[in-house]
C-alpha cells in the first residue's frame, strides 16, 4: 500500500517535494520556537528556583514592567541596614534577610587590575540565594558587626585570580585597602538579567556601605519567608513595618519571580507569533499536500480501478489515500524536525543555557503534521471513491 | 447448482430524461469449469454484461446467482470480497499500474482477499514465491523487476493473467483481452487461457472478434442486449 506511493513518488519527485516544502517550513518553525522558549524557560526556571521563586526584593523605589523590562523608575536614599535589621526582627513570616549594595571599586590583585562586580551583602545571602561554596566558607555576622574586610569571591574571578587553588588567606585590594579572601562560590552562571553572578566579588554588607561608599542607605533588601505559603503574609508585614517605619510609600516589595517574569511575557508574545507563523505554514503545507494528492487520484485512477476489480473495498482505497497523505505530511515533517532539534540544541549550547533537547516539541510537531496529513488527505481520499471501477475501467 | 446463473437480466441506463434499455432480458448459466466467449457487436451489451458477470455493476432487474449466492441481495462490501475470491480480470488495455514492477502489479490483489482465504490459498507458498512461479510460467521469468513500460504488449497481457490468476479466482473474466495484440501475441494469449481452462477453470472472454471467440468451448452471441443463440 505504502510502496505504491513510493513508487509513484519517485516518478513524481518535484512535485512531491514542493508539496512537502509548507510543512516542512511548519515543523521547522514550530519545534524550533517552542523548543527555543522552552530551552529559554528552563534557563529561567533553574535562575529562579535557586533564588527560590517565592524570595521577595525590596527596592527603595517604584518598579514599572515596560515593554518586557523590569525598570526601578524612582529612588530614595531612604533604605537603610536597619530597615533590613527591622524586618528580621518583627516579621515572624520571615525566615532570611540580606540587605545588598553594589559598590563599583578598582579591584586589584599583585599589581594587576581585574573587572569584578562587588556586592555587599549578609550572611543570609547564602541561604537565600540557594547557593553553595566551592571552598572556604561564607561571610558571617562577626564579619557584618566588626565590618571586617574579608571577601568571597565568585568562581570565575577566583579562577582568573588562581587557577585551580583555593585561595583562601590571600588578598586583594579594593580601592586600595587588602580584603582577606574567606571563600569561593561554586559555578553559577548568569542570572536573569545576564550578569555573570560568577564575576561577582562578596564582601559584608557593612564594609560595602561604612567603608566602601560611606553612605548610609543601600540598594535593597532581599527577603526570604518561611515557607511558600508565608509568601503573602511576609510581603504584608514587610510592607507595613516599612511604611510606618518611613511615614511614606518610599520603596517597593515585589516578588523576585514578578521581576523575572516580566522576560516570560515578552517570551509568551514570542511564542504566539511564531505559532503563527506555524499555523500559515501548516496551511500552505495542507494545501499542498491537498493538491498533490487530489492531482495523483487523477493520475492514478486506473490503479483505483484495478483495486476496486480486485476486490478493494471503498474503505480501503478511502484508507489508502488518506494514510499516503499522512506518510507524505511525516515525511516533509521529519526534515524540517531533524533541522530544527540541530539548531535549538546549538543555540542552547552557544548560549550557555542548559542544553535542551526539544523532543517534546519535535512529537507535538510529527503528531501535527500526522494530522494535519489525515485532513489533507480528507478530500482526495472521497474524490477517489467517487469513481466507479465500471466508470475509470470502460474500454473503448 | 451452475456457477453462474443469470436469470431475465435487465440494465436500463438513464441519460437525463432518456432511457436506454442496454440488457434486455439475458439468461445464462455457466457451469464450472467451462471455457466460453460472448461475442457481439460494439454496442450489443456485451460489456455491460461482462461489469454484471465481474459484479463490477448490478443489473437494473434479474437474478443472479454466483456459486449459488444471489448477488443482487448483497451489499458492497460484499460483493467486494467476492470479487476478490472469485474473479480474476484481464481487460483490453491490460491496466497495470505504470509505477509498480511487473512482480508488484502481480502481488496487487492479494491485500484484498479476505484473510481466511489468504490463509487458506496461500498455505503451500507464500503470495511472493507464487507470484514468481506464475510469471516464470507465462515466459516472464527475466522480467519480474520490470516496469510495464519496459514490456512488450504480449507481455503486458501475461503479465495481467498472472495477476488475475495469482489470487486462484474460480473464474477468470476477460474483456477483449487480445484487443491490443498483434495475432501472434493474441493466439498466445487465447492458448493460455485453454490451458487454464484444461486445468478446471471457468475461463470468460468477452470479444467482438469471432475468429477469437472460436477457441471457447462455447460461443454466446449476443446482440441489442439479448443472446441470439
Amino acid at each position: 500500500m505504502v510502496g505504491a506511493l513510493l513508487a509513484y513518488a519517485r516518478e513524481n519527485k518535484k512535485r512531491f517535494l514542493l508539496s512537502l516544502i509548507g510543512v516542512s517550513i511548519g515543523v521547522f518553525v514550530l519545534t524550533l520556537m517552542l523548543g527555543i522558549t522552552n530551552a529559554m524557560k528552563l534557563k529561567l526556571e533553574k535562575a529562579i528556583g535557586k533564588m527560590g521563586s517565592y524570595v521577595l526584593v525590596v527596592l527603595p523605589g517604584e518598579v514599572k514592567n515596560l515593554g518586557g523590562r523590569t525598570i526601578q523608575l524612582s529612588f530614595y536614599p531612604t533604605l537603610t541596614l536597619d530597615d533590613a535589621e527591622a524586618i528580621k526582627e518583627k516579621c515572624p513570616d520571615v525566615s532570611a534577610v540580606s540587605p545588598f549594595k553594589k559598590v563599583s571599586p578598582n579591584v586589584h590583585y599583585g599589581g594587576k587590575s581585574i573587572s569584578a562586580s562587588v556586592r555587599g551583602v549578609s550572611p543570609d545571602y547564602l541561604k537565600i540565594s540557594g547557593h553553595s561554596l566551592l571552598c572556604g566558607r561564607f561571610l558571617t555576622d562577626s564579619d557584618i558587626n566588626n565590618i571586617s574586610e574579608v571577601a568571597v569571591l565568585g568562581y570565575n574571578v577566583a579562577k582568573k585570580l588562581y587557577g585551580e587553588t583555593c585561595p583562601v588567606g590571600k588578598t586583594i585590594y579594593l580601592f586600595n585597602a587588602p580584603y582577606r579572601i574567606v571563600g569561593v562560590m561554586e559555578k553559577i552562571g548568569t542570572d536573569l538579567s545576564g550578569e555573570d553572578l560568577d564575576d561577582r566579588i562578596y564582601i559584608p554588607i557593612t564594609s560595602a556601605v561604612k567603608r566602601i561608599s560611606n553612605v548610609d542607605y543601600i540598594d535593597g533588601i532581599y527577603v526570604l519567608p518561611v515557607s511558600p505559603e508565608a509568601f503573602k503574609p511576609a510581603k504584608e508585614e514587610v510592607y507595613s513595618l516599612l511604611l510606618k517605619r518611613h511615614g511614606k510609600k518610599d520603596f517597593s516589595v515585589n516578588s523576585y519571580a514578578d521581576l523575572v517574569n516580566t522576560q516570560k511575557q515578552a517570551m509568551e508574545i514570542f511564542t504566539k507569533l511564531s505559532i503563527i507563523v506555524a499555523v500559515i505554514s501548516f496551511g500552505v503545507g495542507a494545501l499542498g499536500i491537498l493538491a498533490v494528492m487530489t492531482l495523483s487520484v487523477y493520475e492514478r485512477l486506473v490503479e483505483i480501478g484495478v483495486r476496486r476489480a480486485f476486490g478493494a473495498p471503498r474503505s480501503a482505497i478511502f484508507l489508502q489515500f488518506l494514510l499516503e497523505s499522512a506518510l507524505l505530511s511525516l515525511t516533509g515533517a521529519s526534515a524540517g524536525v531533524v533541522l530544527a532539534v540541530l539548531i535549538v540544541f546549538l543555540i542552547s549550547y552557544l548560549a550557555h543555557w542548559p542544553v535542551y533537547l526539544p523532543f517534546r516539541e519535535a512529537f507535538l510537531s510529527f503528531s501535527l503534521s500526522f494530522l494535519i496529513g489525515l485532513l489533507s488527505g480528507i478530500y482526495p481520499a472521497v474524490r477517489a471513491l467517487s469513481f466507479e471501477p465500471k466508470e475509470i475501467l470502460r474500454e473503448e | 447448482m451452475a456457477l453462474i446463473e443469470l436469470r431475465n437480466i435487465r440494465k436500463v441506463y438513464r441519460q437525463g430524461d432518456l432511457e436506454v434499455e442496454v440488457l434486455k432480458g439475458i439468461d445464462l448459466t455457466v457451469e464450472k469449469g467451462e471455457f466460453i466467449s460472448i461475442v457481439g457487436p460494439s454496442g450489443s451489451g456485451k460489456s455491460t454484461l461482462m461489469y454484471i458477470l465481474g459484479c463490477l455493476d448490478r443489473p437494473t432487474s434479474g437474478e443472479y446467482y454466483l456459486d449459488g449466492r444471489n448477488i443482487l441481495k448483497l451489499p458492497d462490501d460484499e460483493l467486494s470480497k467476492l470479487r476478490a475470491e472469485y474473479i480474476g480480470f484481464v481487460f483490453q488495455a491490460f491496466y497495470l499500474i505504470p509505477y509498480l514492477t511487473v512482480l508488484d502489479n502481480v502481488l496487487l490483489p492479494v491485500e484484498y482477499l479476505p484473510k481466511e482465504e489468504r490463509k487458506k490459498r496461500f498455505s503451500d507458498k507464500p503470495p511472493q514465491r507464487k507470484a514468481v512461479e506464475l510469471l516464470t510460467r507465462l515466459g516472464l521469468g527475466d522480467r519480474i523487476g520490470f516496469k510495464p513500460e519496459e514490456l512488450s504488449g504480449g507481455q503486458k497481457q501475461r503479465t495481467a493473467i498472472a495477476r488475475a490468476l495469482i489470487n486462484s479466482p474460480e473464474i477468470i473474466l476477460a474483456d477483449e483481452p487480445t484487443g491490443q495484440l498483434d495475432t501472434e501475441s493474441s493466439r498466445e494469449v487465447m492458448r493460455i487461457f485453454g490451458e487454464l481452462h484444461s486445468e478446471g477453470k471457468t475461463v470468460i472472454v468477452v470479444t467482438h472478434d469471432m475468429e477469437i471467440a472460436k477457441h471457447a468451448q462455447r460461443i454466446v452471441k449476443i446482440r441489442d442486449g439479448r443472446i441470439v443463440e
